[in-house]
């Protein structure tokens, strides 16, 4: 599986949630802004107190369930929780959702959430983390942040699309190729070690047009493994780029 | 579409809306005419929900719900001329106006009947 074959797996799990109402909730799709769901809104007859919604992905029914039911589960009044904590705690209807898999294609959301899983590797400081970062550019505005990665027990691995004029970062893999798929993708794919493989995260984003970006993040450890263990048997995982 | 006798068509029209899951699929699809048979069979799985307040309703109801739509509603529905379907798509069909009658009065008897219900489940609604 190449990385965009990866991208289309993520894409082909989307759910879509259809609203049965006699009026739209505009603040469904507003709450689940980060997850792999895509909101419709199909009418009732007007006057219809009844409203529902149904979850399908592609021809498969999920589930259905009042209206009612999920608002009062996505409900952030009775418990003020961030997204990270809500997740463990969703009613059964909502774990049609997949709470694993999450969809963005704001800039800002994708990278905030790769910073959030560089912290996450920084903390755990072991396991092996991969870092997608397309162009050389990319590299040097988080040079700090990787040189001081690279200063904890973690194998860290660069891949862009370039060449690399900067020195070498210290402990650091750096693999790069001329016009192939990393200069395509943004990634940060940590495995974390065996004892914390709950720490697993990968955010894999592809850039559709110059700076627009589509891309999925999951916390399924046998997901971050597929996407690691891709990466290193296409890119190898000796140090040899920082050598010379 | 064979003629019947004013009296059979209303036996058949009666027998029609004598079931919740016809009366909601008649409701939607005059709300949007023409509807997929996938998308009905979701419909009525997902309103019946509401109507008996389940919290969530899976795969397995709403499969029986697409078996019994294509071997018992949409028949019904069909021989009291009130639909026409294929294997992919459901339409309703042009209606005298005495049935258009027939349906309202269904539709907001179904509403009068949820509304009367309806203090019981919301008394913090309309508590002064």
């Amino acid at each position: 599986m190449t990385l965009a074959d990866h991208l289309s797996s993520f894409d082909a799990r989307k759910r879509v949630a259809t609203v049965y109402g006699d009026s739209p909730d505009a603040d469904l799709a507003t709450r689940f802004a980060d997850w792999n769901v895509e909101f419709e809104y199909r009418p009732l007859p007007p006057d219809t107190d009844a409203a529902f919604v149904t979850v399908t992905v592609g021809d498969e029914f999920l589930g259905s369930a009042a209206l009612d039911t999920l608002q009062t589960a996505v409900d952030p009044r009775p418990r003020a929780v961030g997204r990270q904590s809500n997740v463990a705690d969703l009613g059964p209807f909502l774990e049609l959702f997949e709470a694993t898999l999450f969809h963005s294609e704001r800039r800002r959301s994708l990278l905030a959430t790769s910073r959030e899983f560089e912290d996450r590797a920084w903390r755990v400081g072991e396991g092996r983390l991969h870092t997608g970062f397309q162009r050389p550019d990319a590299v040097a505005d988080q040079w700090v942040v990787y040189e001081r990665l690279a200063e904890t027990g973690l194998d860290v691995h660069l891949y862009f699309d370039g060449d690399w004029a900067d020195p070498a970062i210290p402990n650091t893999a750096v693999h790069t190729t001329t016009d192939g798929e990393l200069g395509r993708y943004w990634f940060v794919v940590f495995d974390a070690p065996a004892d914390a493989a709950a720490q697993s995260c990968a955010l894999l984003a592809a850039e559709r047009e110059p700076t627009a970006y589509s891309g999925f993040w999951t916390y399924d450890p046998s997901e971050v493994d597929a996407l690691a263990t891709y990466l290193t048997e296409t890119y190898g995982r000796d140090r040899r780029a920082t050598d010379g | 579409m064979t003629e019947k006798s004013p009296d059979t068509h209303l036996d058949g029209v009666l027998r029609a809306l004598a079931d919740g899951d016809r009366r909601r699929a008649l409701y939607f699809l005059g709300e949007h005419g023409s509807v997929t048979r996938a998308e009905l069979a979701d419909v009525l799985t997902g309103w019946r929900t509401v109507e008996e307040g389940v919290d969530v309703v899976g795969p397995d109801d709403r499969e029986r719900t697409a078996v019994a739509l294509r071997h018992l509603h949409l028949p019904v529905l069909a021989e009291a001329d009130l639909v026409e379907y294929d294997d992919e798509t459901v339409v309703p069909a042009t209606v005298p106006p005495w049935v258009e009658e027939c349906l309202g009065i269904a539709f907001d008897a179904d509403r009068s009947i949820d509304a009367q219900a309806a203090p019981a489940d919301g008394r913090e609604d309309w508590r002064p």
